[in-house]
């Protein structure tokens, strides 16, 4: 029950960059990006590509061992200090979702029920998705995430007679700084591709499998910042705490589905339940690495039950959390990118004198 | 205050509860760590209802301020 089909590490791949991103992302990067918001999403799209190829080479290098793994049996002490700033980072992600999930669902489907027990049952979904193991996050993944982006490609479709391209324009109004600042907002989804290398070997998980997550959740991405940006314009979004649900709830299709928007959140909600199962597990598994004699199964409600307290503890209100994401990219430049980077650049230097020392003759 | 304990006792009672023979059969670094989890959770729970005015609400860090 420890694996995932090559469809699955894609879909959770792309289920992991884009699911809890749209319910804020599309505000925050136009409030301040305006109309340059859209060349972010490309740009942070090849800088992740490269940083992926070099974590790739790595993997090939050791076969069969994820990249926490090799951070633990190649750096000792110091790869498992690694391992814990990561599951440091994850915790603090996982409070994020869990407190944007909550919000969301007590604003649209549940007003009257108290916000401790809503992060009570997704956390407790979570805990048996990820005690049941890799491969049921993954078809929870397979099962809703396809379903969802079908739904969310026909609302916005559904939106194209609304579309003012007007407010695409003008391009580079104030230079290089509103792309700079797109580029900055838009680090923050993309970059948390890198969970796939966290998660599984070269045996499982190939360059084509993130390529393919990473080009996929970034179209849908920029479709849906576009879609918020031509329906709403740049500047009523950049006020809006939710802005893809309030073009959503544009859509009256007919007099029977006047809340289009329902079924729409109806999807969506899976798939931010799976993006916290899919951080819930890494956590684990990365303390699994720190003690290896960890039964990380066992210790699933534990850890849940603690990250749902420090979450609620950390985030008040789903406001800090934006205030939180302002800041974030800072994280991501450093986990997501500088440390697998130069953990990867030394472990292929390592790789490399341990060939060139077997190959020397004795 | 009494409410909040009771409240921590119960997460901590009640997923003992759940898992007990799971953890009665586990090695002593999972109930370490399953223990130390559930504690410091409860403990933070506790705290966290009664000292709210030390609360952060994150408006310190920084943001751009351009006008754009």
């Amino acid at each position: 029950m420890e694996t995932a089909s090559s469809r699955q590490i894609v879909i959770m791949g792309l289920c992991y960059v884009f699911s809890a991103t749209l319910v804020t992302w599309p505000g925050q990067i136009l409030r301040l990006a305006r109309q340059d918001a859209w060349i972010g999403v490309p740009t942070c799209a090849l800088i992740m590509l490269g940083v992926l190829w070099v974590v790739n080479r790595t993997l090939h290098a050791h076969p069969g061992k994820d990249l926490l793994t090799l951070f633990v049996e190649k750096y000792g002490w110091l790869g498992k200090c690694l391992v814990g700033a990561y599951v440091l980072l994850l915790t603090l992600d996982m409070g994020k979702d869990l407190r944007f999930g909550t919000d969301f669902v007590n604003v649209v489907f549940l007003p009257r029920t108290p916000s401790i027990l809503i992060a009570t049952l997704i956390a407790a979904t979570c805990v048996f998705m990820v005690r049941g193991g890799i491969e049921i996050v993954g078809r929870m993944a397979e099962l809703y995430i396809p379903l969802f982006i079908v739904v969310a490609l026909c609302a916005g479709l559904l939106l194209i007679p609304d579309l003012s391209w007007q407010y695409m324009q003008p391009f580079f109004e104030k230079g290089m700084i509103r792309p700079m600042v797109g580029v900055w907002y838009a680090l923050t989804p993309i970059g948390n591709i890198m969970i796939l290398p966290l998660m599984f070997s070269n045996q499982h998980f190939t360059f084509r499998q993130s390529c393919m997550a990473i080009l996929i959740s970034c179209g849908l991405l920029e479709f849906v910042l576009i879609i918020c940006q031509l329906n709403l314009s740049s500047t009523l979004a950049g006020h809006l705490m939710y802005p893809a649900y309030e073009a959503v709830r544009e859509i009256r299709l007919t007099d029977f589905l006047d809340r289009f928007d329902l079924p729409i959140v109806g999807l969506w909600l899976p798939t931010i339940v799976i993006k916290i199962g899919i951080n819930l597990y890494v956590i684990c598994t990365a303390l699994q690495r720190i003690w290896p004699s960890l039964e990380a199964r066992t210790v699933v409600p534990a850890v849940g039950a603690w990250i749902v307290v420090f979450g609620f503890w950390l985030f008040h209100t789903s406001v800090e959390v934006v205030s939180v994401n302002d800041a974030w990219p800072v994280l991501v430049i450093f986990w997501w990118i500088m440390i697998p980077v130069f953990a990867c650049v030394g472990l292929l230097i390592l790789a490399r004198v341990q060939q060139s020392r077997l190959r020397r003759p004795s | 205050m009494i409410l909040l304990l009771i409240q921590a006792v119960g997460l901590v009672g009640g997923l003992l509860f759940v898992q007990w023979r799971e953890w009665k059969k586990s090695n002593r670094v999972t109930r370490i760590i399953y223990a130390v989890c559930l504690l410091s959770a409860a403990t933070m729970w506790v705290l966290s209802n009664t000292l709210m005015f030390t609360h952060t609400s994150f408006a310190w860090l920084p943001k751009f301020s351009f006008a754009g």
